[in-house]
């Protein structure tokens, strides 16, 4: 009966100890895991660039009929622009207050991306015209065609333009 | 044990004295008396090294299956600003491998898979580990609920990895925050 009794008590005790191994088996053998907090934030952001170098505009032809000299036009200038803003236009200026000749440029709309192209605007002054409207979370381009004029009265002569084209809320 | 020897062994030595001024005594010839001392000692040190007792110690060493990941920034803000974007491209991306994964792996092949909280994320976060020092790096992985591979071929090793995070923008998604809980698991292969 001792005999018995004390077998019992070892069968419980092996029981104990193979279910402890067993549970902390399981425990220690759980999938690990570890968080990292990751923020993404997408700030406001609005560029916009040239293709084409320093451009020269040469008026050297006169036009028979009217006997004025010819324009000059030149459509090799693209103009590219991002932005993920909402309502933005592209304004265009010239740096020179009272141009001698007459300079204009037309945006001309061919490529990818919101934005309509306004008139052709002659930059007859150092304020900024717009360009292009309705800029709107995209990324876009256009050729920009200049036409330079000048009358026979204007003579010869030389201009520089710096042109800056901006990005702006619209 | 080695107490009780030094204590045998002193009280031999004052044993000894007495004997060699015994004989010196009674003028015994120097060599002779030295040569006792001698076989004393001999016959002395075989007879006090005795065993006392015995006793044994079981010590089981059990390692348990552990798993340990670790990521050493817990938190990571990545911003896509005017500088990521290109005129004319609609895409906008930035990166980032500033965080080192790390673990300790001593199971079975294992495999550490990644998920995000952000059920519907607006932009892209694309995950990739670099140059682990030990299994495979998966391929870069687009962050989602659903768990992918980030590395596989993980037993019985320590190692890490650097995270390179790429966030992509289109400009046609606008401004705005996404926040993602990135968990990392590691798991049966």
């Amino acid at each position: 009966m001792k005999w018995i009794l004390k077998n019992k008590t070892l069968d419980i005790v092996i029981a104990t100890v193979l279910m402890g191994m067993i549970v902390s088996e399981r425990v220690c053998s759980q999938q690990a895991s570890s968080t990292q907090v990751v923020t993404l934030r997408v700030m406001e952001l609005n560029t916009i660039d040239l293709i084409g170098g320093p451009l020269t505009l040469q008026i050297n032809s006169v036009n028979d009929n009217a006997g004025q000299p010819n324009p000059a036009i030149d459509a090799s200038t693209k103009l590219l622009w991002t932005s993920n803003g909402d309502a933005r236009k592209i304004a265009v200026g010239s740096d020179l207050a009272s141009p001698r000749f007459i300079l204009k440029i037309a945006a001309e709309k061919s490529g990818s991306g919101t934005g309509i192209a306004q008139p052709e605007v002659t930059l007859s002054d150092n304020s900024p015209h717009d360009l292009i409207l309705g800029v709107q979370r995209s990324a876009g381009s256009c050729s920009l065609r200049f036409t330079a004029l000048a009358t026979s009265e204007e003579g010869t002569g030389s201009e520089s333009r710096l042109i800056t084209y901006t990005i702006t809320g619209g | 044990m080695t107490l009780l020897n030094v204590v045998v062994l002193s009280g031999t030595l004052d044993l000894r004295t007495m004997i060699v001024r015994a004989l010196c005594r009674q003028n015994c010839r120097p060599h002779l008396a030295i040569l006792t001392v001698l076989l004393f000692g001999l016959f002395s040190n075989s007879g006090f090294c005795q065993t006392y007792g015995t006793a044994t110690n079981t010590i089981t060493v059990k390692v348990q299956a552990i798993t340990m990941i670790k990521i050493n920034t817990s938190i990571l803000n990545l911003n896509i600003s005017g500088s990521n974007a290109i005129a004319g491209q609609d895409q906008m991306m930035t990166t980032d491998q500033t965080s080192t994964f790390s673990w300790g792996i001593n199971s079975s092949l294992k495999k550490v898979t990644v998920t995000t909280s952000l059920a519907a994320p607006k932009y892209t976060l694309q995950l990739a580990a670099i140059n682990p020092t030990v299994g495979t790096a998966a391929s870069q992985v687009t962050l989602s609920t659903t768990a992918n591979d980030l590395l596989t071929n993980l037993g019985r090793s320590s190692g890490s990895c650097s995270l390179l995070y790429t966030a992509i923008a289109l400009a046609s998604q606008g401004t705005g925050t996404d926040s993602h809980t990135i968990t990392f698991t590691v798991a049966t292969q």
